[in-house]
């Protein structure tokens, strides 16, 4: 999560004992489900008739989160700028002491943006880019016009000191975009982070995710890669408890108020309308949440793939509504990255054999 | 060199938050993160711009049990790495 850690198995330490103690240490936030672009693959269905939290709701909500031991807070949305009151309540976030990230597409943001987003100091804004190509990243979002103002985005905030981050997900319209995005990232010294999970809507439709690229392509995309090899762990699919962080260090609020533990796990625990903070994140479900161990997943303790899976309770949730079941994408996933991976050694023991062939021919 | 009579003021480009008697500090425009024990957070929260250093001494010295100069040793040297990092603003005059 950071970027340098001095000291950091004090760091690992504390992270640890928030885990143990249910310190909720970071928190996800959607400001806003209004949005200026309509992405294809987007998860949310837009705003509804409902009120999303006042600029003071939103105030009492960061002071609650201070209190109860909160440093990381992600500001997403929808598209964050869309809320009028968005610097308003980032610029109180950092008077509270809380080091902030931000997720926007980043068309709405202009040279006093830039100037605004700077003076707040974030540990990164994380921008959508779908291609280095205008016409597949405009196939994605929907609005002509958005790939010129975003790769603008990053130019203004790069001028400005602010640490960037190239974010995608890939899906079929895009899978051959990688090569591009990354030489972009490069080039505007930006770290790029990708996801290939599209997740179902939240009025549980999963037509988007027919847009997710099939097994045999994902292996193609896989294979000449260093980063297959993440989400692999021994012995098995999480050798550590808890299975994830949402629910024992992390949480999710919702514009509305809503708290869930993660942005797939949308249980509804209570609403900060109604219900302090820590009176939710020690409520029913929270505690159901913690009490869920890796042996008491269906089919994924014994999985042969377990060492490459890196599931997610949220998507098991949302694709079968079963918290106790494997994730459809994440078993796909371990699957690809296991015949990557054995692809890649059978290749690697030709190449040693060919090599130490080579050198018993010369010294011949 | 951090001087007696300076008011230490925690600077507003770090992030920070108190987890039990331990303080996580972030540097943002670094990606750096810090974690103080129990004295250093108790001087990193006693650095709002009213305590002098001098005064921040006396009250960690009332509340840990340690050496008066080896407290004083060890908070002088905590505030030069701070003042080093840019972590921390010294002011001459205590804030209203």
């Amino acid at each position: 999560m950071n970027r340098q850690t001095e000291g950091s198995d004090l760091y690992e330490k504390i992270v640890e004992r928030t885990v143990d103690k249910f310190i909720p240490f970071k928190a996800d936030w959607e400001l806003t489900y209004g949005c200026n672009l309509k992405c294809i693959h987007c998860y949310q269905s837009g705003p509804d008739s409902r009120q999303e939290l006042s600029t003071q709701e939103a105030f009492s909500c960061l002071d609650q989160l201070a209190e109860m031991g909160c440093l990381y807070l992600t500001l997403t949305g929808g598209e964050v700028l869309t809320r009028e009151d968005f610097f308003e309540i980032a610029g109180y976030a950092r008077e509270k002491d809380f080091a902030i990230r931000i997720f926007t597409n980043a068309t709405l943001l202009d040279e006093a943006g830039a100037d605004k987003i700077k003076k707040l100091n974030p540990l990164s804004v994380e921008i959508s880019l779908y291609s280095a190509d205008q016409a597949v990243h405009e196939s994605i979002t929907g609005v002509l016009g958005s790939f010129a103002r975003t790769v603008n985005a990053f130019r203004l905030l790069k001028e400005r000191g602010v640490h960037t981050v190239v974010k995608t997900t890939f899906m079929k319209p895009n899978a051959g975009e990688f090569d591009g995005l990354q030489k972009f990232s490069r080039e505007i010294d930006a770290p790029f982070t990708f996801t290939f999970t599209v997740i179902p809507t939240l009025d549980n439709s999963r037509e988007v995710t027919r847009l997710r690229i099939p097994e045999a392509k994902l292996e193609e995309m896989f294979i000449p890669r260093d980063w297959m090899f993440e989400g692999v762990t021994e012995g098995g699919v999480r050798s550590f408890e808890p299975l994830c962080s949402a629910g024992f260090n992390s949480l999710y609020i919702s514009p509305y108020g809503e708290v869930f533990p993660c942005v797939t796990l949308r249980q509804d625990c209570g609403n900060i309308r109604e219900t302090e903070l820590k009176d939710i994140w020690g409520s029913g479900f929270f505690r159901e949440l913690r009490g869920i161990s890796f042996k008491d997943l269906k089919g994924c303790a014994d999985c042969q793939l377990a060492a490459y899976c890196d599931r997610c309770a949220g998507l098991a949730w949302l694709e079968d509504k079963d918290l106790y079941g494997p994730s459809r994408n994440d078993c796909t996933l371990a699957r690809v990255r296991k015949m990557a991976m054995d692809k890649q050694e059978r290749s690697n023991h030709g190449k040693k054999e060919e090599e130490a062939l080579s050198k018993a021919q010369d010294s011949l | 060199m951090t001087s007696l009579t300076e008011y230490p003021v925690r600077s507003p480009e770090t992030a920070s938050r108190k987890i039990e008697d331990e303080t996580v500090i972030v540097i943002p425009q670094l990606g750096l993160a810090r974690v103080l024990n129990p004295v250093g957070s108790r001087v990193w929260e006693l650095m709002d711009g009213r305590n002098s250093v001098a005064k921040i001494i006396e009250i960690v010295f009332s509340e840990f049990d340690a050496d008066k100069e080896a407290i004083a040793t060890d908070v002088l040297d905590f505030l030069n790495d701070l003042r080093d990092k840019k972590m921390a603003i010294f002011q001459n005059e205590p804030a209203n």
